[in-house]
């Protein structure tokens, strides 16, 4: 069966129940033509004042003939409850996940065994799911290193391995073996150490070009925040643990610790913080300026399109800026 | 070494250009029809029509800032962000090496943290053209006011919620009809737009505030700028609609 989920969710209990993957929002982006997707459910009602992530999962579920989807209710987007009602109305049968805003372990111990009971999966089958998947963790947080250290890999590439690693592109076998020969051969080339280190956090970016923008400015993106915890790089202990220390879904305050260690770890000199329009997230900009003691610019994007020319005047400013300070 | 900035705004379109003494002149061209008159369109770029911009003085040296320095790909010796231009401008204008600038323009507002002679921080509104140049044209045309009339009101301002250059302009016609006198709401636009910049300036505590921009220009901004920061010195910057321009022709690579 195609599983598809609208936000990163214990991906090792829907493959042991073997099933495929599809993160929805990864099946957007990814489609040929994405404002398409984006449009077709504006034409459907969605106001324009929506978000255009939520916009695009709607399109995206039916298009892709979804059976079933995994949504998340707590720890991800405040519309996700709509969004399971409109797929009901669309006949695709709607599991709600939530990681509970308490963090506390027992909660989403039992979070976790609702969804093994709901695809009728052990304990056992869960872990033994886990421990195929951390070679393929391992690789990742490789070429992580390879983006902030060794400067092989570059800011869009880090982007694109670690924003898949939320479903594996729906085949995890498959992707660690392309992921293997990516490194390889990532390994053979010069490290290019040129350009202004910054820090990508917040929700991955709906713009089509930015990573591009940003490397044309002179910008050499070391970091990408949500993507990294996507992968999971706490994966070292059990399922329960692995989930608990995935930031994204818990209060900024846990996600601000996270990106002070890598903003001194990775040597980073700016951030750039993207916000969704209509997106309560945006609100927590506010204390993620005040927490970080390096500069901070936030972009905001809307829908599938290159970036405005007001925004790449900005992230021109800012780039500037930072690398004379 | 004979030289140009230009500031290409959305709405009107800034130049400089120096002799080898130093003498600026300036030139301020409506956007469109610089396009119409001034720009050659070439396969992949577009050349200026140096003879007929520049008057027949022929700049050696062309630095491009503003909106549409990339978007419309001119030919010209080097380009320079807005922000970074009008920190330049500012700094060669005021001589002063620590100040905030707020620069007001047709459909940007920014706000600039300079520090010993370094951009330190900045702000520039993202999409929405609230509050902006553009706004305050708006409203004065919905008013029935020119321009420079419109921008000497300052009694008695009434409450104006949205700066919204297109919404903006069923609130101000909801006062009219509510019988407001017209001076009074002009006020209120004018005290708006001030309004909408402090937080921006509250930022940091830094003593100078310099306004430059076509907004700068408007006398009751100004006074409401002075009224909303009494214990810092607000002032406007020398010739504040070509002060990116200014940047730009002082800019080195």
């Amino acid at each position: 069966m195609k599983i598809g989920i609208t936000s990163t969710v214990p991906s090792e209990v829907v493959y042991a129940a073997g099933h495929t993957l599809l993160d929805l929002n990864n099946i957007y982006v990814t489609a040929e033509n994405p404002l398409e997707l984006f449009e077709e459910a504006e034409a459907d009602g969605f106001p324009s004042t929506y978000c255009g992530w939520i916009k695009g999962l709607y399109s995206s579920a039916i298009k892709e003939n979804v059976d079933t989807v995994i949504a998340v209710v707590e720890g991800d987007c405040s519309n996700t409850h709509a969004l399971m009602e409109l797929y009901s109305y669309k006949n695709i049968k709607t599991i709600p996940f939530a990681y509970p805003f308490s963090r506390k372990r027992e909660n989403l111990e039992l979070n976790i065994k609702n969804l093994m009971e709901e695809f009728g999966v052990t304990e056992n089958e869960v872990e033994k799911k886990r421990e195929e998947f951390v070679s393929i963790r391992e690789k990742l947080v490789k070429l992580d290193k390879m983006t902030y250290q060794d400067m092989k890999v570059s800011g869009f590439e880090n982007h694109v391995w670690l924003v898949t690693s939320s479903d594996f592109n729906g085949a995890p076998e498959k992707y660690e073996r392309d992921l293997e020969l990516f490194l390889k051969n990532a390994e053979k080339r010069v490290p290019e150490t040129d350009g202004v280190r910054l820090g990508y956090v917040g929700v991955p970016p709906i713009f089509t070009n930015i990573y591009d923008e940003i490397e044309s400015l002179g910008g050499r993106i070391v970091f990408n925040e949500v993507q990294r915890q996507f992968s999971m790089p706490n994966f070292k202990e059990d399922l329960i643990t692995q989930y608990l220390e995935y930031t994204y879904p818990y209060d900024i305050f846990l996600r601000i610790k996270d990106i002070k260690r890598e903003i001194k770890e990775r040597n980073i000199s700016g951030i750039i913080h993207y916000v969704q329009s209509f997106c309560y997230r945006s609100l927590e900009d506010l204390i993620l300026r005040k927490e970080l003691n390096i500069p901070v610019l936030t972009i905001e994007g809307d829908k599938p399109v290159p970036i405005d020319a007001r925004t790449r005047i900005r992230l021109e400013a800012f780039i500037e800026m930072v690398g004379k300070l | 070494m004979k030289r140009a900035g230009l500031d290409i705004g959305s709405r009107n379109i800034k130049i400089v250009y120096s002799s080898e003494s130093g003498e600026f002149r300036f030139k301020k061209l409506d956007t469109v029809e610089f396009f119409k008159e001034y720009v050659i369109n070439g396969e992949k770029k577009f050349f200026l029509k140096y003879e007929k911009l520049f008057d027949n003085f022929i700049p050696e040296y062309v630095v491009a800032t503003g909106y549409g320095k990339l978007a419309l790909n001119i030919k010209t010796d080097a380009t320079i962000s807005e922000i970074k231009a009008h920190a330049l401008g500012a700094l060669y204008q005021t001589k002063e090496e620590t100040f905030v600038l707020v620069d007001i323009g047709g459909q940007d507002t920014k706000v600039i943290t300079v520090m010993n002679g370094k951009v330190v921080d900045f702000y520039m509104n993202n999409k929405c053209a609230a509050g902006s140049g553009r706004y305050v044209e708006n409203m004065a045309n919905v008013l029935g006011f020119d321009i420079e009339t419109f921008s000497q009101k300052k009694d008695n301002p009434i409450k104006i919620d949205s700066t919204c250059a297109t919404f903006g302009e069923s609130e101000v016609l909801s006062r009219v009809f509510e019988g407001v006198p017209v001076d009074e709401i002009a006020a209120g636009v004018n005290e708006a737009v001030a309004k909408k910049i402090i937080p921006f300036v509250r930022k940091n505590e830094l003593k100078k505030i310099y306004l430059s921009g076509g907004v700068a220009q408007n006398e009751a901004v100004f006074w409401f700028m002075k009224k909303f920061f009494p214990e810092r010195e607000v002032k406007i910057v020398p010739n504040p609609q070509f002060n990116a321009a200014i940047g730009a022709i002082n800019y080195e690579k």
